[in-house]
């Protein structure tokens, strides 16, 4: 004699199984995977952190009209480059914009120790050429294959008084003029 | 079907709903990575950080243009001026392959005096003309 009993007990547990591979399926199906590849946010993260870096560091501290070649009306990204001083570009860059906790968010900061920086200048010679020059770094980065990086520019207008300092190449033109310089930045 | 006991049906029910709940903030949460997604890349591709740059670095040049450079005595100003338009387009095409330009009237004119500034900007994907940023001088 076979019992009927258990019939509905055995189809509840049918419909439950299938609700439960359904869910699976969808939950599984429906959340997408990050890749190494979709690098895009933390690109356009650090672009605008080291443009904005960059806009700042061009601000002069101070504006007094009557001294308009004054070297206390040059913002200290125009002091950095006509000296080039590539020490103190680097420390105010890193130290005092980039990894500072007060200034950059978190979901930047948290990768700030890997992310490594270069900065060149280009300008136009005596000639009407290009030239450039890398801004000593005293800090280089690591040695291993750079990952990822960005390039942030920023154009520099210098009055360029009274003259190029020895340091910066030869051919560079005695005249106020512009200047590019290009920021490289990459997740070692 | 004498005998079945039907008290299991609320956990059944609860089991359906809670894996519906699953199921919706799964959606949400694969929505906001691909609108992330998109935006990031959107605003990677939109120039907006250079237009902004090569504005300011061009006011910035329109007002040498009318303090210090005038100083220099008008050969010299002239000659400055010509180079600081030639290096904004070498530069421009050559590092960030774009087509930039600038100009303005050599003299403020009008009252209160005035000029405008006119800004040409175009890297093959976005073209950008700005006519009018008036400057009182």
């Amino acid at each position: 004699m076979v019992k009927d009993g258990a019939q509905l007990y055995t189809m509840e547990g049918i419909a439950a199984g299938l609700i439960m591979l359904l869910t699976t399926y969808l939950v599984l199906g429906s959340t997408s995977v990050y890749t190494p590849g979709d690098t895009h946010i933390t690109d356009m993260q650090l672009e605008q952190v080291g443009s904005d870096i960059l806009r700042v560091m061009d601000t002069p501290v101070r504006l007094n009209n009557t001294l308009i070649d004054n070297s206390l009306n040059r913002s200290d990204l125009e002091q950095m480059v006509n000296t080039t001083n590539g020490g103190r570009f680097f420390s105010t860059f890193t130290n005092t914009y980039l990894c500072n906790p007060e200034v950059v968010a978190n979901a930047v900061l948290s990768g700030c120790g890997d992310i490594q920086v270069n900065a060149s200048v280009w300008y136009l010679t005596n000639s009407g050429s290009l030239g450039t020059y890398m801004v000593p770094n005293p800090n280089p980065g690591l040695s291993s294959v750079p990952g990822p990086g960005v390039r942030v520019t920023h154009w520099i207008h210098t009055n360029y008084k009274p003259g190029p300092a020895a340091s910066v190449p030869g051919d560079m033109k005695n005249e106020p003029q512009e200047l590019l310089l290009e920021v490289v930045m990459w997740k070692a | 079907m004498e005998g079945v006991k039907t008290e299991a049906q609320w956990i059944v029910m609860m089991g359906f709903l809670v894996s519906l709940g699953i199921f919706f903030l799964a959606i949400i949460i694969s929505q906001s990575t691909l609108v992330g997604q998109t935006t990031a890349e959107g605003v990677l591709e939109f120039p907006k950080n250079d237009i902004q740059d090569l504005k300011h670095d061009i006011l910035e040049v329109e007002y040498f243009n009318r303090t210090l450079c005038t100083n220099l005595g008008g050969t010299k100003c002239g000659t400055v001026m010509g180079n600081i338009s030639q290096e904004i387009q070498q530069i421009s095409l050559y590092r960030k392959s774009a087509i930039a330009s600038f100009s303005f009237p050599a003299t403020c004119s009008g009252s209160p005096p005035q000029r405008d500034v006119y800004i040409h900007y175009n890297n093959g994907v976005t073209a950008y003309d700005e006519y009018e940023i008036r400057i009182y001088c």
